[in-house]
């Protein structure tokens, strides 16, 4: 087997692993090897053609392909890193020794210092919601559908009914519509939608097509291809209601009903896993538990904007590079950062640094429930205030950062963030 | 004769229904903002609505068989379907160049439809 020595392994091109490359090559002369499974680089981006992407990052709006382009274009630029597409990584061990193959190559090994993650999420399937009935063609999920239509030019289906209004169903129900399908409405479990207000208006009202919420499929039926689907509202415990049941045809169900981070490879390394978040536990660093492996974007935390992706990446691959040249100056004792009342989860996990020149560390949330004119509280061990923020509206669909300020690194076990009325 | 049009704002999360009170295309009033951004997302929307319009063309001798499309700003609402169905009779030739032009002043916008990404041409 092919032997390679690199100082970083970059796994996934997508946003996350093109800006995590980019960084550590900006700061460093190492070597860096950025390995992608597709032909291509990008990612998810290449097939979400819409716009809305970069208005934090770049302060403009830009389409999913036009966004990675502008990180595309700098990597291949640099001339220490090197871009293995058509890659598989199949496995990982806590020593970061990592296998890959290609057709190039074969099956090879690579020696590396540090990894750095970013292998993305995979959508949510039929299965992980267990719908009943027969397993006929037509059922997808809403990224397939994305795919069929944006890369490979073909379309899915006609009638098509949209299970979960996640940001990916509401741009897929407008792009069907555009398609010419009809998009006969999206169904959503819970009493709210959980994508952007801005996707709601500008790809269901602007097109007349209607958001049920706190409804569900309950059946779906079909001889080889979907023919229709059972669908009933649901009681506050999210049973359906069987009286309120009727069937609906349509040839396609498209679902978005959620992502689950891709986190095979970090398990063999021996990363441990957040059971909320389903990606890695690290520090402010975004460093697991394995010294020397870090990760970040999708893998991590899925991510609403591809712009946090990109800012969280970085500090990833800058991380590396430190790690390598021993630039690491540790707290006497990791601050771990407890959520508290509302918050479903705190990305980074803890703090195990001294601050330098920075004055925030930023940390990323989501909420529980929806809530309007709270505070998000950055509490002490005692409980007293340190600092607050306050919010007109928090929701789960939309991740919120804080900037925990440097003076309250010192000397805590644990610090808890919580929402108050 | 006053009428009433709903208008949810869009600039944030919170997603306030703004209401406007007109008289045919006056505006008398607008009530139900948060803040000022809505004020001027309620105005700008009732006036004329405006969005940019994303698609894919068909591609030959390209690497991908679909080119991802845009209009370069924002378009009337109502001219969107008219455009969607001349991206339709569109078909490109690989190479071509992010950015490049597609089709010019489609349909009467003023605006000109563009490539959202490069494609390179295989043999
Ligand atoms: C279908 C879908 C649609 C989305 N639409 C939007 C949207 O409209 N707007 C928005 O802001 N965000 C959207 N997102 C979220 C968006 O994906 C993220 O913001 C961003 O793309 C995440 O970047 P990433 O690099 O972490 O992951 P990805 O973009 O998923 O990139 C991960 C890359 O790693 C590669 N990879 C995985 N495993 C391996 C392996 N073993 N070996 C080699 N390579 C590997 C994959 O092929 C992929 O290219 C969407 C996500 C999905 C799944
Ligand atoms: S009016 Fe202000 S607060 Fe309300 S949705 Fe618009 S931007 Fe947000």
């Amino acid at each position: 087997m092919k032997k390679l020595d690199y100082d970083i392994v970059v796994v996934g091109g997508g946003p996350a692993g093109l800006a995590a490359a980019l960084e550590a090559s900006v700061n460093s002369n190492l070597k860096i090897l950025l390995m992608e499974r597709s032909e291509r680089l990008g990612g998810i981006l290449e097939q979400c053609i819409h716009n809305g992407f970069g208005l934090s990052y770049f302060k403009e709006e830009l389409t999913g392909p036009e966004y990675a382009s502008r990180f595309i274009k700098e990597v291949e630029k640099k001339d220490n890193i090197d871009i293995k597409t058509g890659t598989m990584v199949i496995d990982i061990n806590p020593d970061k020794v990592v296998i890959a193959e290609n057709v190039e190559d074969g099956l090879f090994q690579v020696y590396a210092k540090a990894v750095v993650l970013a292998m993305g999420c995979r959508e949510r399937t039929r299965e992980a919601i267990t719908i009943p009935g027969n397993r006929v063609s037509g059922v997808m999920t809403a990224g397939t559908a994305q795919r069929y239509v944006n890369i490979n030019g073909y379309l899915p289906g006609k009638d098509i009914i949209i299970l979960g209004s996640g940001d990916i169903g509401l741009i897929m129900a407008r792009r069907m519509t555009l398609e010419g399908c009809n998009v006969k409405g999206v169904l959503e479990i819970m009493p709210y939608s959980s994508g952007l207000v801005r996707n709601k208006v500008q790809c269901l009202d602007d097109f007349d097509i209607p958001l049920y919420l706190n409804y569900t499929v309950t059946a779906i039926h079909g001889k080889d291809r979907v023919e229709a689907v059972s669908i009933a509202k649901v009681d506050d415990r999210l049973n359906p209601i069987s009286e309120t049941e009727i069937t609906v045809s349509c040839d396609t169900l498209l679902l978005s009903i959620g992502l689950i981070p891709e986190n095979e490879l970090s398990k063999s390394a021996g990363v441990k896993l957040d059971g909320v978040t389903k990606g890695a536990i690290v520090d402010e660093k975004r460093e697991t538990n394995i010294k020397g492996i870090f990760a970040c974007g999708n893998v991590l935390q899925v991510h609403d904007l591809v712009d946090n992706v990109s800012a969280e990446a970085k500090i990833a691959g800058r991380s590396a590079v430190e790690y390598i040249e021993e630039k690491f100056d540790k707290l006497d004792k990791p601050i771990e950062l407890k959520p508290g009342n509302n918050i479903a989860y705190l990305v980074p996990h803890r703090i195990e640094y001294k601050i330098n020149d920075e004055k925030y560390i930023e940390i990323y949330m989501r909420v529980h429930k929806p809530m309007e004119h709270i505070r998000l509280c950055v509490l002490d061990e005692k409980g007293n205030i340190l600092d607050s923020y306050r919010r007109d509206i928090v929701v789960p669909g939309s991740m919120e950062t804080i900037r925990l300020k440097s003076e309250f690194i010192r000397n805590y076990d644990f610090i808890k963030v919580e929402v108050q009325e | 004769m006053e009428e009433k049009t709903k208008i949810i704002c869009t600039s944030c999360p919170r997603g306030c229904i703004i209401t406007v009170t007109h008289v045919g295309k006056e505006i008398k009033e607008i009530n139900g903002y948060t803040c000022k951004r809505g004020v001027i997302y309620a105005k700008d929307e009732f006036i004329l609505p405006k969005r940019v319009l994303t698609s894919t063309v068909r591609i030959s001798c390209g690497e991908l068989p679909m080119l991802p499309v845009r209009t370069e700003s924002a378009i009337p609402k109502n001219k969107i379907i008219e455009c969607v169905k001349k991206i339709c009779e569109i078909d490109v030739k690989a190479p071509v160049k992010l950015g490049q032009v597609i089709c010019k002043n489609i349909c009467n916008t003023n605006v000109d439809l563009i490539a959202s990404r490069d494609i390179h041409k295989v043999v």
